[in-house]
């Protein structure tokens, strides 16, 4: 039996470092760079199945993109100064890809990801990114934006002329200054900090909506729940049409008045009950002239308006 | 009249002569029987048979064991190796099944409560027919292996546990509906939901083939 142990020991000894090393074998991907020449204001499409895509935009006539690819996904590219489609393709069978694609800063980008987050930056031109389950993050002084991602969240921190969004179960926070923006969830939570709020409508079922900040005086909040609660927060003395109704829910709030005003609104007092339906009608905050409306709309949410002081 | 030549030739048999004797004198070639080959096939034959019959060498029986074992042994780490690899991606891709299964049976059951409840302008609304139309075929196209390739379980289950929220959400709405059938908010709510249904699953398809 001697031989026998001898030769299953030997055995043993040639595979066991083949049985530890492929599984980091297979998780390692191969290194990328590559790059095209593109217009600055060309349409670009990325495509990125897995792992994390960053997009840059930098100030030259190209397109580059470096990286790691996962294994079993190679890259694929090409088209014309005008127009570019580049991106991972194939089945990733370990590790995950990441990639850094630079971008002609005004260009017209168009990312689709199956689980890849995505990260743009730095990208003036139109943006549109649509994920089935990454998370994706813009952030920059941009023209426009449409983001969706299925169950992932979108995060977009910027200054542009409009923004769409779009998740389900995901989080929807928009920051920056933005001039029109349409939010859509189903039940993911929905936050807005903009400065100013400009005209703004938000869509959810059941996601909670959260909006800090001044509305301009040409902006319009229109929101609209189904068992969301709503929370507004606007800085004292901001000047509103308020238009609430909680149709078996409740509105509730204080709004604090410039110093010297008086005494602060309570909305839970002011509402008007006809059933289980609460509503509120009035105008709020100083000044004259037209005010921007702010019409909310939840059948069993809650309302709340509140008023901070900001800081001078 | 002989030359010496001819007497050479007449004295001397001549250089054909003396080859010839000493061919003769070599030893005789012999040939081999005729029936040689019979006799040479039968031994062999015979051979043959008698080496059937004896018994395997013993040396040869740890040799057919160590050559098995050792076989058995690497097909063992092979598959080590195998399940290593894959373990981690299977065992996420189960998970995700199980949320996605779990899902869409709530769902299913929430369409199915739902749907044996239907108010009766529902029974007739086209845009009902077309979420059922819609479903039916995200369903399908979610399941294709080829479509699906680059769409995330979890993405898939997003989709049912929305859909399983609208549905939950109408079902509320028309319970108010019953309660107070002049409700014109609940009526529109229900409106409202159903389109929501619509854009989630046209969105979905559109993203399904789009990555």
């Amino acid at each position: 039996m001697r031989p026998l142990v001898r030769l299953l020991r030997s055995l043993l000894a040639l595979t066991a470092p083949i049985a530890v090393a492929t599984p980091v074998i297979l998780a390692q991907g191969s290194a990328v760079a590559r790059g095209w020449r593109a217009a600055p204001a060309a349409s670009i499409k990325i495509h990125a199945p897995t792992g994390l895509l960053e997009v840059e935009g930098w100030g030259r006539d190209s397109v580059a993109i470096t990286g790691t690819l996962a294994a079993g996904e190679s890259l694929f590219g090409g088209g014309s100064l005008t127009g570019l489609k580049l991106g991972a393709e194939g089945t990733a069978t370990g590790g995950q890809s990441r990639l850094l694609v630079r971008v002609p800063i005004g260009c017209r980008l168009v990312v689709r990801s199956g689980g890849a987050n995505v990260e743009v930056r730095g990208v003036t031109g139109t943006i549109d990114v649509g994920s089935a389950a990454g998370d994706v993050d813009v952030s920059g002084d941009i023209e426009s934006v449409t983001v969706e991602s299925i169950s992932g969240d979108v995060h977009v921190a910027a200054t542009t002329a409009s923004v769409r969004a779009r998740t389900t179960r995901g989080e929807l926070d928009i920051a920056g200054r933005i001039d029109e923006a349409q939010l859509t969830s189903v039940s993911g939570p929905v936050t807005v900090s903009a400065q100013p709020i400009g005209r703004l409508r938000i869509e959810t079922v059941d996601g909670r909506v959260s909006v800090r900040g001044p509305l301009a005086a040409t902006g319009s909040l229109d929101i609209e729940t189904f068992g969301g609660p709503v929370q507004l927060e606007f800085p004292v003395g901001q000047r509103a049409a308020l238009d609430l109704r909680a149709s078996g829910g409740e509105i509730r709030g204080r709004i604090a008045t410039a110093a010297g005003g008086g005494s602060p609104l309570d909305l839970g007092t002011t509402a008007v009950r006809n059933g289980t339906t609460a509503t509120i009608t009035r105008l709020i905050g100083k000044g004259s002239g037209a005010a921007p409306p702010v019409t909310i709309r939840t059948f069993r949410g809650r309302i709340t308006v509140d008023s901070y002081r900001q800081r001078s | 009249m002989n030359t010496p030549h001819d007497h050479e030739s007449a004295t001397d048999v001549g250089p054909g002569d003396a080859l010839r004797r000493a061919i003769d004198a070599l030893p005789a070639e012999r040939s081999l029987p005729a029936d040689a080959f019979a006799q040479l096939q039968q031994a062999m034959t015979a051979e043959a048979r008698s080496g059937a019959a004896v018994p395997p060498l013993v040396r040869s029986r740890p040799n057919r064991l160590t050559v098995s074992l050792a076989m058995l042994s690497v097909a063992a780490l092979l598959a080590i190796v195998l399940a290593t690899s894959l373990s981690r991606s299977r065992s996420d891709a189960a998970d995700e099944a199980v949320a996605v299964a779990g899902t869409r049976t709530r769902a299913a059951a929430v369409t199915d409560d739902a749907a044996s409840a239907l108010l009766p302008e529902e029974r007739t609304d086209p845009r009902v027919r077309a979420v059922l139309d819609e479903t039916r075929n995200w369903r399908a196209a979610s399941s294709d292996s080829v479509r699906s390739v680059r769409w995330p379980l979890q993405a898939r289950a997003a989709i049912e546990a929305s859909l399983a929220a609208t549905e939950t959400a109408l079902a509320s709405v028309r319970r108010a509906v019953r309660e107070d059938p002049d409700d014109a908010v609940a009526r529109d709510a229900i409106a409202v939901l159903r389109a929501k249904q619509l854009v989630l699953l046209q969105r979905a398809m559109t993203l399904l083939d789009e990555i």
